[in-house]
């Protein structure tokens, strides 16, 4: 090595915010908890006897509703990429109201979710009168766990920003997390609901 | 980097009371020695669960001393206790989180975690875990007896294990411990990316730190899928679902399949860090360069890759389709070439050295005389032809605890007394330490070899009295044999706890770099203070130059600047 | 010779699997008619680590090196540059 180089040691660096590499590895482990119910769900279903696959009752899981829904999720992520780019460009007042739209969007979806479960629940729909309820109840509200965990975190960001007290690696952070929640949920929907 | 600067600033170099100091800290070293001493103490319950069920078995329906007699649920219990501690409370927070904690910023040139709160809560979490782990002997039907695998239905339903409580008390614990472990290798790996001290490259990062890191990935990949199998155990257990039982559809292999895509990569994950404490091991008290640093690294991430790829090999006799079961005789056998790759690699890196036998390097050489009879063993078991007739022997039984005793006590003896000076600023007694190492390395062997032939000649795992099948009567004669080579190696134990706590207080002042070896954390004064090195290292250079010509001094630490090289290591003590 | 055996063996497991079930009680069951689920979802589960963190740490990796080289980059022309100030300031605009 030239001693030219000796004199001056390199800096220490990060490749990437230790925030955003921190969750990206959480998210990583939260996916194979999801492989890991989903490929339950689906041994289980292929294993069950045809008529042992069914709510009680003749009651069918709501996927039209759901489907509504779930459109609401997918914008709240497409809301959170706008407040991002807008962030990025230091327009701070009109990042704060897309955050907050994205956080409104995630907290609409979240409620209908549980409107639909209390219509399920009073139709007699529990964990316990059937393996199919069991699954729903408990995937689904795993799901709704995350985005709620996220949504308090994207309000967070909200109310930071809004004083002007946001640390970019806090946003990103919750940022990943929020669109791991949103990115899940369609293969949630299309394998549990059908 | 900011956040914990700062959270050194706020708290620096004031007094701070012992609470503080001991139990609320941040500090890595301290919550690996939290780590460490916790487990140490969970390696006394593993250790006197199987004196008491070796005993019943070599006399079987006697009063154990300590104990009393043993009746069959309370085997089942000690059994299931002894492997789970064994595994989650010793092996893993030992190898993974004491070491890691300790090691990796040091070794890295840093002065801690990037994210050293939760590096406390991580230990918090485990040590919750162990607490719940311990209160389920105090709870009506005492601790759970359904083996550390938990197979429903037996896990599931009271009315089968008679352990309501302990069942769940277990279930919580372990799920506990996952989230603990997935804190803190996310906290490993950041700061294993980021925290590098300047100048060290990726291929300039000790062995051990990519074992510790790729184990803790391979954790955080496969602990996922049993997290969900652990829920829904949960459930089953505690609120009436039946996801596990085929009266309502539900499907009790499904949990092997859950179970066992951790547990077989679980197995890597101990032995990565095990394997990585060798190779310093080795490498300082041979005084040579490791043999093909890179090779290992490769080797090791193409290990953590097929680990993936195994796991059914469990479930050989499960009822799983033939076709898989031929898929994972291949892969299991595919993946002894890695694992024997790197035990060539080792023993090419003794080749030619002008080796040391300290205590610490017979430990290393033992670690691979006797992983190897482990794993020449485990090739019968990874053909599902021949393992139809080993499975749930007393074969396999001995071939896994000669995988894991190594890793969890050799290694981490290994391990201990290398960094012993760095941990307490004082060396251990030599002599002890020689004893210690002899008394338990032949009483290992002689607990094990007869167990593989007990369990060739038809012994089952998990039995409670053998007297009840008097066609295996023949064999009771091995299994005192084990019993007795147990209590000499219980024997010893004292030697090392009584040479650990004396050197502690009264060893040998150490010096900041008592064997002469070239990682950073030699470079810091020992036991290091907090915030670590007095002025933070420069890296110049590989981990391992031992012996390189035209030096005088046989190593060349990390740190060193390349400008004189006739200059012998700076000691910053 | 070895070799022809083989792939009559595993011929025959493929076309007979039932027959090479370990437990008798499994023999008569034959596999499941979940078989297929516990194949795909095995397969599922065993790749997706390797794809995730592959991805996450091949990412990692290019912009660790990206930063490593840039950082290399700029000492090299730091070191070149070293004995007239003057001339690294014309390097700069350049
Ligand atoms: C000190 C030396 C040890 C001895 C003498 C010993 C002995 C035994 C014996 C005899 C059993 C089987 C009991 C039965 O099936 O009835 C057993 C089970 C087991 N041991 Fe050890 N063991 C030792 C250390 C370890 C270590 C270090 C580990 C792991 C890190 C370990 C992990 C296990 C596991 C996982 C089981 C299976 C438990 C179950 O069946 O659920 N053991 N041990």
């Amino acid at each position: 090595m030239p001693m030219a180089l000796v004199g001056e040691p390199p800096k220490r660096r990060a490749a990437v915010p230790s925030g955003v590499l921190g969750m990206l590895l959480f998210v990583a482990a939260e996916v194979m908890f999801f492989a890991g119910l989903i490929s339950a769900f689906t041994i289980t279903r292929a294993g069950a006897p045809p008529l042992a696959w069914s709510l009680p009752g003749g009651v069918v899981l709501p996927a039209v509703e759901t489907a509504f829904n779930s459109i609401v999720l997918m914008m709240s992520g497409v809301v959170l990429v706008v407040a991002h780019w807008r962030l990025r460009r230091g327009e701070d007042a009109k990042a704060a109201r897309a955050l907050l739209a994205a956080t409104i969007l995630g907290a609409a979806f979240v409620l209908l979710q549980g409107r639909e479960w209390w219509g399920l629940l009073s139709r007699g729909v529990t964990m316990q009168t059937s393996t199919l309820g069991a699954f729903f109840y408990l995937i689904v509200g795993t799901h709704a766990l995350h985005a709620a965990c996220a949504i308090v975190g994207l309000g967070v960001a909200w109310w930071r920003l809004r004083r002007g007290a946001l640390p970019a690696g806090f946003f990103y952070t919750a940022e990943t997390f929020w669109y791991f929640v949103v990115a899940i949920w369609p293969v949630i929907y299309f394998r549990v609901y059908f | 980097m900011s956040a914990h600067a700062a959270s050194h600033a706020e708290h620096g170099h004031h007094e701070q009371g012992f609470v503080r100091k001991y139990l609320l800290s941040t500090d890595h070293k301290v919550i690996g020695l939290q780590y460490l001493f916790t487990g140490m103490l969970m390696a006394l319950i593993g250790g006197f669960t199987v004196y008491v069920f070796r005993m019943q078995l070599a006399f079987p329906g006697e009063e154990v001393p300590l104990w009393g007699r043993v009746t069959a649920a309370q085997y089942n219990a000690l059994v299931t206790t002894h492997g789970s501690v064994m595994i989650f409370w010793v092996a893993m927070p030992v190898l993974i989180a004491a070491f890691g904690n300790f090691l990796i910023p040091l070794m890295l040139g840093c002065d801690d975690m990037v994210f050293p709160r939760l590096n406390r809560l991580s230990y918090q979490l485990f040590l919750l875990s162990a607490l719940i782990l311990i209160a389920s002997f105090f709870v009506p039907g005492g601790p759970f007896g359904g083996a550390w695998t938990a197979y429903p239905p037996l896990s599931a339903d009271p009315a089968y294990n008679a352990t309501p409580w302990g069942a769940t008390l277990w279930l919580i614990a372990v799920a506990l411990e996952f989230v603990a472990f997935l804190l803190g290798g996310i906290n490993f790996i950041t700061t294993a990316m980021n925290s590098r001290a300047p100048g060290m490259k990726m291929f300039d990062v000790p062995i051990v730190i990519w074992m510790i890191v790729l184990a803790s990935l391979v954790f955080m990949a496969s602990v996922g899928p049993l997290i969900a199998g652990a829920i829904m155990l949960l459930f089953d257990q505690r609120f009436g679902t039946g996801f596990f039982n085929p009266a309502t559809g539900g499907d009790p292999v499904l949990w092997q399949h859950l179970f066992w895509f951790f547990g077989h990569p679980e197995v890597y994950v101990v032995l990565l860090p095990a394997l990585g404490i060798v190779a310093e091991v080795m490498t300082t008290f041979s005084r040579k360069k490791l043999f093909a640093y890179r090779t290992v690294i490769f080797t090791a991430i193409a290990t953590s890759i097929i680990s993936f790829f195994v796991w059914a090999h469990h479930q050989f006799v499960a009822g799983i389709d033939p076709r898989m079961a031929g898929l994972f005789t291949v892969t299991t056998l595919i993946i002894s070439v890695p694992i024997a790759e790197m035990m060539f690699i080792y023993i090419a890196t003794l080749y030619g050295g002008s080796i040391r036998f300290t205590t610490p390097m017979l430990w290393a050489l033992a670690f691979i005389a006797e992983f190897l009879i482990g794993g020449v063993t485990g090739i019968y078991l990874g053909a599902a032809g021949s393992d139809v007739y080993f499975h749930d022997t007393y074969f396999v039984l001995a071939h896994f605890h000669y995988t894991f005793f190594p890793i969890a006590f050799i290694a981490t003896f290994a391990g201990l007394t290398y960094w012993f000076p760095k941990m307490f600023g004082r060396m251990m007694d030599e002599r002890l330490g020689k004893i210690h190492f002899w008394g338990t390395i032949i009483a290992f062997n002689v607990i094990f070899i007869p167990l593989f032939l007990t369990g060739a000649g038809g012994d089952h795992r998990r039995i409670f009295d053998y007297s009840l099948f008097p066609e295996l009567a023949g064999l009771q004669g091995l299994r005192v044999l084990a019993t007795i080579g147990l209590l000499v190696l219980i024997a010893f134990q004292p030697i090392f706890i009584y040479n650990f706590i004396n050197s502690m207080f009264r060893g040998k002042v150490a010096g900041a770099n008592p064997w002469r070896a070239n990682t950073l954390e030699w470079a810091a004064p020992s036991p290091p203070p907090h915030g670590n090195f007095p002025e933070m290292p420069v890296v110049y250079r590989g981990p391992y130059e031992y012996s390189v010509e035209g030096r005088d001094e046989d190593y060349w630490p990390q740190h060193v600047p390349p400008d004189d090289p006739k200059r012998p290591a700076e000691q910053v003590a | 010779m070895v070799f022809r055996t083989l792939v009559v063996a595993l011929a025959l497991l493929f076309a007979a699997p039932a027959s090479a079930l370990a437990c008798p009680v499994c023999g008569l069951a034959g596999p499941g008619n979940n078989g297929w689920a516990y194949l795909a979802m095995t397969l599922m589960l065993s790749a997706l680590p390797v794809g995730i963190l592959g991805g996450v740490l091949f990412w990692v990796y290019r912009r660790t090196k990206e930063a490593e080289e840039a950082a290399e980059a700029e000492q090299s022309r730091r070191a070149s540059a070293a004995p007239t100030r003057r001339q690294a300031g014309v390097e700069a605009v350049r």
